[in-house]
Parts: C-alpha cells; sequence; structure tokens
C-alpha cells in the first residue's frame, strides 16, 4: 500500500471497514511511514475531540419531570381518542341520586365488592350488575359504616376486590395509591405491596379492580387512599384469612364502605 | 374486561417509566447536538416521549432501543426543523415577532454563546455546519453510531455518507482552526 491509498483509507480504517488484508497492508506501511503514521494520529486525536465535547447537563429533575409528563399526556389521548378514560371503568349513575346528598365540592366515595378471582368475564359481569342495581338502596345504610371494614379471603386463592371511586365530580389528576399488608400480594406480581398512580376520574364511578393473594393465615390489610390537591381520603379493608379448605368462597358477598373526601 | 384497565394501565406506565428512563439522558444529549439549546433539546424529547406513550407494546419489542430512539429522535427533530422553517414568524419568549430567515440554524452559533455557558468550541463549530452534515457527524464521530447503522437511521446509501462525512470533517476542521 501506498502512501496516497492509506490516506484515503485512513477513515475506513478508523471505522472498521477495511477487511483483514487491508487492515494488514494498512499497518504494516504506517508502521514504518512517519507521514502516515502522523496522518492516523491526527485523525484519531480529531474523533475524540469530537467525542469529548461538553454538553451543559438537562435542567434539574428533567428525565423524571419528562416521563411524568408523557404519561400523563398520554393517558389524556387515550381520553381524547376513545372519548373515556381509558384506564378506568366508568359506571354513570352507579350510585345514582347520591351525588346531590352532598354539597357540590369535591368528594369522593369507595365502595367495596369481592369475588373471587377465577370467575368468568360474563359472571364478573353479573357480578357488576348485582352490586349495581342494589347500590342504590344499600347506600343509605353503608354511609354509616366504620371507616374499616372486614372480609374473608381464602389462603393462597387469588380473589379480585373490586374498588369502586366514586366523584360527585370529574377529578383531574387524582393521586391512587394502594397499600397491602405484608402477607397479601398482588396476584401475579410476586412481592409487590404498593401501588401508586395519578389519574383523572370522571363523574360517577370509577372501578378497579385487584387480584389479591393472601400468603398466610394472618389477618391482611388493605389500604386505598385517593388525593387531590390537599384533600385526602382513605380506606382500610381487613381481610380475614381462612385456610384454604375451611374457606367459604365469597362469592354473593359484598359490602360497601361510602367514605366522604372533604 | 375494562374494570381491569386501572391496574394494567398503572403497570404499563411503570413499564414504560422502567424501559425508557436509562435512554432519556442519551436522547437529551443526541437533541442537545442537534439542536444546539437545552430549551430546545428538552422539548425535543418532551415531545418524542409523549408520542411513544401509547405505542409501548412496539417498544417492548425492540432489540435495540438506543438505536431506534436515536433514529425516532433525528425524525422529530427533522419535522420539527420543517415545521419551523414553514413558518413566516415566530413568537419569542415576550409575546414580540421577528422574521424567521432561510438559514434559521445559522442564527443558533450566536444565540448559543450568549445563552449557554458550558458550550464548547466543537459544539460551536458542529452548529456552523449544514443540516445534513451536522447530523451525520453527531451520529457517527460523536455518538459513536457505525455507518452500518446510520445507513439504516437515515436512509441513505453507505457510499452517500462516506462522501458527506469526508466532507463534513473537512468542514469542522477548517472551523476548528
Amino acid at each position: 500500500m501506498q502512501c496516497h491509498e492509506v490516506q484515503t483509507h485512513i477513515d475506513d480504517y478508523l471505522d472498521g471497514l477495511l477487511n483483514s488484508t487491508e487492515v494488514e497492508k494498512f499497518t504494516a506501511h504506517y508502521r514504518r511511514c512517519d507521514q502516515c503514521a502522523d496522518a492516523v494520529a491526527q485523525a484519531q486525536k480529531f474523533r475524540q475531540l469530537l467525542k469529548n465535547s461538553s454538553f451543559p447537563p438537562p435542567s434539574a429533575g428533567f428525565v423524571d419531570r419528562a416521563l411524568r409528563t408523557a404519561v400523563k399526556q398520554g393517558r389524556a389521548t387515550h381520553h381524547d381518542t376513545h372519548g373515556h378514560l381509558y384506564t378506568l371503568s366508568h359506571r354513570k349513575g352507579f350510585i345514582r341520586g347520591f351525588g346531590s346528598a352532598v354539597a357540590a365540592g369535591l368528594a369522593l366515595w369507595v365502595v367495596v365488592s369481592l369475588y373471587p378471582a377465577q370467575q368468568t368475564s360474563s359472571q364478573q359481569s353479573l357480578s357488576q350488575q348485582s352490586l349495581s342495581t342494589q347500590t342504590v338502596e344499600r347506600v343509605a345504610a353503608t354511609i354509616q359504616d366504620p371507616m374499616a371494614s372486614t372480609m374473608s379471603i381464602s389462603l393462597y386463592e387469588p380473589t379480585n376486590i373490586t374498588l369502586a371511586f366514586h366523584a360527585v365530580k370529574a377529578v383531574q389528576g387524582a393521586t391512587i395509591t394502594i397499600r397491602l399488608s405484608d402477607n397479601l400480594e398482588l396476584a401475579g406480581y410476586q412481592n409487590r405491596q404498593t401501588l401508586k398512580w395519578e389519574t383523572d376520574l370522571l363523574a360517577g364511578d370509577n372501578v378497579l379492580t385487584l387480584p389479591i393473594k393472601a400468603l398466610n393465615p394472618q389477618q391482611g390489610k388493605i389500604i386505598a387512599q385517593v388525593s387531590h390537591s390537599n384533600l385526602m381520603k382513605s380506606i382500610e379493608l381487613q381481610l380475614n384469612v381462612q385456610a384454604a379448605s375451611g374457606a367459604t368462597k365469597p362469592v354473593s358477598e359484598f359490602k360497601l364502605i361510602a367514605t366522604p373526601l372533604a | 374486561m375494562a374494570i381491569f384497565d386501572l391496574f394494567k394501565s398503572a403497570n404499563t406506565e411503570d413499564e414504560f417509566v422502567t424501559l425508557l428512563r436509562p435512554y432519556v439522558e442519551g436522547m437529551y444529549r443526541l437533541a442537545y447536538r442537534f439542536c444546539g439549546s437545552r430549551e430546545d433539546a428538552e422539548d425535543l424529547v418532551q415531545d418524542l416521549l409523549v408520542k411513544l406513550f401509547p405505542r409501548i407494546n412496539e417498544l417492548r419489542s425492540i432489540d435495540n432501543l438506543q438505536s431506534w430512539l436515536a433514529t425516532v429522535l433525528y425524525r422529530q427533530f427533522v419535522d420539527r426543523t420543517r415545521h419551523r422553517n414553514r413558518s413566516p414568524v415566530q413568537l419569542t419568549e415576550d409575546g414580540e415577532t421577528f422574521p424567521v430567515t432561510k438559514d434559521y440554524m445559522a442564527l443558533q452559533p450566536e444565540m448559543q454563546i450568549l445563552n449557554d455557558e458550558a458550550v464548547d468550541q466543537v459544539q460551536q463549530a458542529l452548529l456552523r455546519l449544514n443540516e445534513d452534515q451536522r447530523i451525520l457527524v453527531i451520529l457517527h464521530d460523536v455518538e459513536g453510531y457505525k455507518l452500518t447503522e446510520i445507513q439504516d437511521m437515515l436512509d441513505i446509501p453507505i457510499g452517500t455518507l462516506k462522501s458527506r462525512l469526508y466532507r463534513a470533517r473537512e468542514q469542522l476542521k477548517k472551523l476548528l482552526c
């Protein structure tokens, strides 16, 4: 290889585009030619200079902020596209007439039902329907219920627990937090005891179903919290965990807990 | 079943954040090289992340996510530049307007010297290259993408890339002298 050929192929050499034979010829030449060796060294130095060029870091907290905004706006996109909140099931009028009983300001209500996770979709629909039609009559009684309620689930048997967050009017940017005691987990998500996210709530019911599995026969606890601006309300659900052999499946059992957020 | 969507959505959001967090700073760095200002770079990355969130299923299946993100970031930058160049006027922060010249990017170096305290000479020189040359040098010499990768990213034959890169480097050397 001659000097002019080496000079022509410096970029190809540094870019790794020469085959092994060409590399041998290239290196054999420039190792004995000071001028070509200098040209290769200059090209390497120039590339290093480009690689090392500085840039100002992003503004403080940019990464978190950008990801958070993307998630938030992504949800809004779903809302616009489908005309309803994709993230939440919505049963408008579920607690029909009840909203008028509270002040015009923000109020959220948490309704809890429970059924085994292995029910089919149609069975779930029936269960929800049943819950819905009975609710109007039940609400007046349940409003006075204590903040905490108790249910029973079977050990190791995934059980769907449905929380309905009722908003008297639409709420933007509510934060929902679900915390489980150590002996409970979300089925299919090992060791996941906390779930927290920001979401918009539509006026009416916004339904969330959690597949809960009990890992040992101690009493378990689910805490659901909804917060918005400086308003916050949480509800505590006690779960009696029964050994699988003696457990009574809570197919038709449900309880309602209505908790004003104000 | 719609009632399960909220839970799935929460997991999708977590997954999106977990999947993309390791790349966001790199995306910003590349965007900064393209745009030449921190503000524009952050806007570019932000806009892209918003567009990517609904595509989480696609993101999961991409083998070389870093290279893929560089490609979509480049396209987003080109779209934005074209949009800017089509607009006859632009609003400044105080609401006044100024005409956008055809060579809008040529104004950037002077603007950046005033605005960015940490910009070095190389970045200034890069901003003086024409857009095609700048993109190529940034992707290849600064960020270290291989020509074969850039061929796919920019959809330009490798021979064209090599000659364009050679001219860009020569121009850059002159600017840095």
